[in-house]
């Protein structure tokens, strides 16, 4: 259920934090039209590379990834608006919404 | 963001004690902001702030604390926050690529983060054992009680976190209920039906279903309106119990439980989801 906190994900965030020093966490923050995850949704990013929790999978994964190990270096919170509105014959964005993610970096 | 583990740990320990929380997010650059958390518990514990100026954090706390009040469940909520007239505004849809920083003020991002619901079920018999399974892989967490320690029992309910087996009034009254408490009574006879409803009406849980034929639902009910109980509360009360489904079997009207109590907690409607939308081709 949505309302429920996944407790193993705060035990997750806290164990990243207590060995790797950071961790970056992607939060979907907005959403327009069908998106797999409404607002909420976590997916938090180790700096291995590594991840945990979903924000819907596939392609919007990947590009939230890649910003993901950007803030590692660049320590700046950013945004990123995934597009799942692209044509069905391509790939699997078939959804049709858009999802705006938010990407901070924490440190202990 | 700093001090993560010290918010972190604070969210892990107020849920596993009970207790809501919300953890706010300034969103936008304002005051160089971004990325500043600021956590705040049901019990008005709080680590961290979004500003200097105390007025601003009072101002986040009263909100949460209302919010958290109205035992509807939000799951976030986008606010500006104006500086000149410390008024918080809720702004349901936002746009990430316009610029945060004409606003004259913060935008916040406020997540809430609930402990996992209790469903309290009266009776372990097949009813009650389906419902405790379903209602496991759900998501509650599931308190048995039964007087029958045959029935009762951890190797039927390996998924119980507690199981009461005395008398089932004094069971009920040993549990601490609230907003996040789902009381479903599927007992094996009206007297203890009775006994059980007795003491959750007190207890002000979220819900209370009772399964039951008429004839047996209104007995009960009607010898608790003659004891003087709250009338509003006796018809805030489920019953008969569940959506209709049309199932019958003990898995059936289990399902059947769940899903009215996840219509109550979603506000779902409960319709067909291909009755709501037609399909584009």
């Amino acid at each position: 259920m949505q309302i429920n906190t996944d407790n193993n994900f705060i035990d997750e965030i806290l164990i990243c934090l207590k060995k790797n020093k950071s961790a970056v966490m992607a939060t979907v923050v907005n959403t327009r039209g069908s998106t797999p995850r409404k607002a909420g949704a976590k997916m938090l990013i180790r700096p291995d590379g590594s991840f945990t929790g979903t924000i819907g999978g596939g392609c919007g994964e990947a590009e939230v990834w890649q910003k993901a190990m950007e803030v590692f270096k660049s320590n700046q919170l950013s945004y990123v608006s995934v597009d799942l509105t692209e044509p069905v014959d391509g790939e699997d964005k078939v959804c049709g919404g858009v999802m705006d993610v938010m990407i901070e970096k924490l440190v202990p | 963001m700093k001090n993560s583990i010290l918010i972190y740990q604070k969210i892990q320990e107020s849920l596993k004690n009970g207790i809501p929380v919300a953890l706010i997010t300034a969103m936008n650059s304002e005051q160089n902001n971004l990325g500043r958390k600021f956590f705040i518990n049901k019990n008005k514990e709080v680590v961290g702030d979004i500003n200097n100026d105390s007025r601003v954090n009072d101002l986040l706390l009263e909100y949460v604390i209302k919010k958290m009040n109205q035992n509807v469940f939000s799951v976030i909520s986008i606010v500006s926050l104006n500086y000149d007239t410390y008024k918080i505004t809720e702004s349901n849809k936002i746009n990430i690529s316009d610029n945060f920083d004409k606003n004259n003020g913060s935008v916040l991002f406020i997540e809430f983060m609930y402990p996992k619901m209790q469903l309290i079920i009266v009776g372990g018999g097949h009813v009650g054992h389906a419902l405790a399974q379903l209602g496991d892989v759900v998501g509650f967490e599931i308190t048995v009680v039964d007087d029958r320690k045959d029935y009762a029992n951890l190797e039927r309910f390996p998924m119980a976190i507690k199981i009461l087996t005395g008398d089932i009034e004094s069971s009920i009254d040993s549990l601490e209920l609230n907003a996040l408490s789902y009381v479903v009574l599927v007992s094996r006879g009206h007297k203890l039906d009775e006994a059980a409803l007795r003491m959750s009406v007190q207890k002000n849980p979220a819900y209370i279903g009772m399964i039951g034929s008429k004839r047996r639902t209104s007995i009960v009910i009607n010898n608790l309106v003659q004891e003087g109980v709250n009338l509003e509360k006796i018809q805030n009360i489920y019953t008969p119990i569940g959506i209709d489904l049309g199932g019958q079997s003990p898995a059936e009207i289990a399902l059947s439980i769940l899903s009215e109590i996840i219509i109550i907690i979603h506000k779902g409607s409960g319709k067909h989801l291909n009755s709501l939308k037609k399909i584009i081709l």
